[in-house]
């Protein structure tokens, strides 16, 4: 039986080494809670995150062309960029000019102003940019009878 | 349980270069230990959810000025303040000395200190009533900047739940499914908009806290 332990503890250990919970975030967002049942989509996205301390930065997927070894290779690359409430909705407009599908997401910390998005929010609106989908946390109601 | 100590017959001197020793040979069974790993393994593979985010839409109304403007009998709205401090007030009608929005109370365990102020089930409660009392009332939602962006997500999030909550109950009675309901079904849909703090919001909810204050509620 020891064999078989042995390979038990080694995948067990390849895995509590490698498993991932969340891909690491430069940018921490504590989420709020709501009731939505929405599923998020997973591809052709535009993330608009604002932290606590009120950042604005957008990102999203596009394709990409590097160069190795004289070959191109075209691969999807992540462009991060920092915004303030005037160059956010410009940014997005930009993003979406690559990918006219893409939808917006707004993930935004529960501690963030509420001025700030009614900034962005505004901004959207004045781009044409009515429609987007926020981010937030099942909630986890317990409600003492 | 536990370990067996075998005792191996000593080992007949070969060519005299071993030593002749008593040698002791442990067995440890492992069995109760390899059992108690895979319990914990399988405990926490079963249990193990991942929370996923979920989302929420959000449709603004265009930006075009004169499509925006609607006209709402005074009659017809509630409105719902987060003051800078992050406490709810609401009110029917117009402020006036007379009619000075109202506290809703914070919860009284205050689990989430981010969230302290937020009543869910109060507001709702307020919601619901005034929305049955008045078929056509409009909400007005005014949070000043300084509250936080969870102030939006929770009235939005409580709004979202009647509507939900009302339209399932419909589709029940008619047999259909909540998205097939019309509007000729009498689809419910919540009339509300988002509006912008300004300093008249300030002087009313001056005015509210100190009659808040002489009440005992703050």
């Amino acid at each position: 039986m020891t064999p078989m332990v042995d390979i038990a503890f080694l995948l067990l250990i390849f895995y509590m080494a490698t498993t991932q919970f969340k891909p690491p975030e430069a940018r921490a967002v504590e989420l709020p809670r709501s009731h939505s049942q929405i599923e998020l989509p997973d591809k052709d996205i535009i993330n608009v995150t604002i932290t606590k301390y009120d950042s604005i930065y957008v990102d999203w997927i596009e394709k990409v062309t590097i160069n190795i070894d004289g070959v191109d290779v075209e691969t999807n690359g992540r462009v991060v960029r920092t915004v303030d409430k005037y160059t956010v909705a410009p940014e997005i407009l930009r993003a979406r000019g690559k990918n006219i599908k893409a939808l917006v997401i707004i993930k935004a910390d529960k501690r963030a102003s509420f001025g700030v998005m009614q900034d962005v929010m505004k901004q959207m609106q004045e781009n044409h940019l009515e429609r987007f989908l926020i981010i937030t946390d099942p909630e986890t109601d317990v409600e003492a009878g | 349980m536990g370990g067996e100590v075998a005792e191996r017959a000593p080992k007949e001197a070969k060519k005299g270069l071993r030593r002749p020793k008593r040698r002791i040979a442990i067995r440890i069974d492992m069995t109760p230990m390899v059992d108690i790993a895979f319990l914990l393994l399988i405990f926490y593979m079963v249990t193990t959810v991942f929370a996923m985010p979920q989302a929420m839409e959000i449709n603004l109304p265009p930006a075009e000025e004169d499509s925006l403007q609607v006209e709402v009998k005074e009659s017809n709205l509630l409105t719902v303040r987060v003051d800078g401090e992050g406490r709810y007030w609401w009110n029917l009608k117009r402020v006036t000395p007379e009619n000075l929005p109202k506290l809703i109370p914070a919860p009284e365990n205050q689990a989430d200190s981010i969230r302290q102020n937020f009543n869910g089930p109060a507001l709702r409660e307020i919601l619901v009533q005034e929305n049955q009392a008045n078929p056509k009332l409009n909400t007005l939602i005014l949070i000043n900047r300084d509250a936080t962006y969870s102030d939006m997500v929770n009235i939005l999030d409580e709004i979202d739940v009647i509507e939900r909550s009302w339209n399932t109950t419909l589709a029940k009675q008619l047999k259909k499914e909540v998205s097939d309901l019309t509007k000729e079904d009498g689809k419910f849909s919540y009339r509300y908009a988002i509006g912008e703090w300004e300093d008249a919001d300030d002087r009313k909810i001056a005015a509210a806290i100190q009659a808040a204050q002489a009440g005992g509620e703050l």
